[in-house]
């Protein structure tokens, strides 16, 4: 039986919205989103807007790092952190 | 959703770049960077007075960075974002804002650009971070970093007047790639002409006691001009205009010829001043003067009046085929309507800004505070 954490339920959504939003597909949850290519910066961008859209969250943009933005599992990471509706993420 | 219509990394990153501060020693990457963007550069010259020659710089001494690079380990530079340091008054207080400018990044690298001008913000001593030269792509990333529009109207467009109808309009059907241009420019001036009726308007704001004259310097008059500006705008967030700042912001221009600065004096006294530049595009042949600026203490209207029609005749008399400003400019001082005939959108907001200062948050959120023009920011540097 395999255990879904919050963190991995993230990773699965946030998966979702590249393929679905910004038609990017993500080989990995490590894969790195900026010295790949992938995020320029209006994709970053619209990512940014999309998940507190998706999430219900306002993230701290102009206090984060770069580094929180460099693979979907940081994404998740920060999502976790700022997910301010507290509702435990369903992995479907 | 196809897996087959999804996007798959096309420009890898073969090296990751740092951020580190910028020095002037890095003027010619930074140069070429800008050039291999498209972006227009200036001179060694010209690039090191934005801020050796700045007289906020100068008070801020060596604790300014002039901007932010990002750099391989192989030394390239692939990112820059340059911080200029403006001083502003406001209710007796001095306020130093920061100026982004020439923000670019390599395009492998863009992941990356918005670390930039996320990198400016967390420079210490700043009250006011400030932008009117946003573009599009800009504009995304300052509404993400939580910029804010300038609640000043017209922002967004600008006012012209024609002053050369067949070259203007054979560069706007150069501009809609009509191969005919040459032929069909004369009709189509014509066309512009008689649709044109601002100059009665503009004649009925004249003032008959006030005169034009045009500065070839910065001189004396201006550091009581500006003590009375300060003055007259105290409740104004106002960007400095005293001699020295003037002579940083535009000697450079007026040596060279591609800026007018002319004062408007009633009797021996100066009750306003006006400053203009060259803007042409050349990609359409378009020979074009902006009005950067216009400050008075008193008689405002009909000191536009004057400086307009002054340089109206200037513009006719030398072949410039439009006249422009920002419509905030002329909305600030009455009904532009009334006096400019035309008016361009611009399809994006140019002038985004963000406090640092919190006492400053609630004051700028007012339309009534700001006195903008293209003199702030870098749109004229």
């Amino acid at each position: 039986m395999t255990h879904s954490t919050p963190t991995s339920a993230w990773i699965i959504r946030l998966t979702k919205i590249f393929s679905e939003r910004l038609l990017i597909r993500i080989e990995s949850p490590d894969t790195d989103l900026l010295d790949s290519g992938i995020l320029d910066s209006m994709k970053l961008v619209e990512l940014l807007f999309t998940i507190e859209q998706e999430f219900g969250i306002r993230l701290p943009i102009a206090d984060l790092d770069i580094e929180s933005f460099r693979s979907v599992s940081r994404l998740a990471g920060l999502v976790d952190r700022f997910n301010v509706m507290s509702e435990v993420p369903t992995a479907t | 959703m196809k897996t087959s219509e999804l996007q798959h990394p096309t420009s890898q990153v073969r090296v990751r770049p740092v951020m580190r501060e910028a020095k002037f020693s890095d003027y010619e990457n930074i140069a070429a960077l800008q050039t291999r963007n498209g972006l227009t550069t200036k001179s060694r010259d010209d690039w090191m007075a934005l801020w050796r020659e700045n007289p906020e710089y100068n008070r801020a001494a060596c604790r300014w960075a002039i901007g932010l690079v990002l750099e391989t380990p192989h030394g390239e530079i692939v990112g820059f974002i340059g911080s200029i340091p403006v001083g502003y008054h406001f209710r007796c207080r001095h306020i130093r804002a920061a100026v982004t400018t020439s923000w670019v990044t390599d395009p492998q690298y863009r992941g990356y650009s918005i670390g930039l001008l996320n990198a400016v913000e967390r420079q210490s001593d700043i009250d006011l971070l400030l932008t009117n030269t946003a573009s599009a792509k800009a504009e995304a990333c300052l509404r993400c970093l939580r910029w804010s529009r300038v609640p000043v109207a017209g922002w967004d467009n600008s006012y012209g007047w024609i002053t050369n109808y067949t070259g203007f309009a054979r560069s706007l059907l150069s501009k809609s790639s009509i191969p005919i241009a040459g032929a069909l420019a004369y009709p189509m001036g014509a066309a512009i002409y008689c649709s044109e009726k601002f100059r009665k308007s503009l004649d009925q704001a004249r003032h008959s006691n006030l005169a034009v004259e045009l500065c070839p310097e910065v001189d004396s008059r201006f550091e009581e001009f500006w003590n009375q500006l300060a003055l007259f705008k105290s409740d104004s967030l106002l960007g400095i205009r005293d001699r020295s700042t003037l002579e940083w912001h535009f000697n450079n221009q007026l040596r060279r010829g591609s800026a007018w600065i002319v004062t408007i004096c009633k009797g021996r006294e100066m009750v306003a001043y006006a400053a203009f530049d060259r803007v042409d595009n050349p990609k359409f042949g378009l020979r074009r003067v902006r009005l950067v600026d216009f400050q008075a203490v008193e008689h405002a209207r009909e000191a536009l009046a004057e400086t307009l029609a002054w340089m109206l005749s200037k513009c006719c008399a030398e072949g410039v085929h439009l006249l422009e400003t920002s419509a905030a400019l002329l909305r600030a001082l009455g009904d532009a309507a009334t006096v400019a005939p035309y008016e361009r959108k611009l399809h994006v907001w140019r002038y985004y800004y963000k406090t640092l200062n919190p006492e400053l948050s609630d004051d700028l959120g007012d339309p009534g505070v700001w006195c903008t023009s293209d003199y702030d920011g870098d749109a004229s540097l």
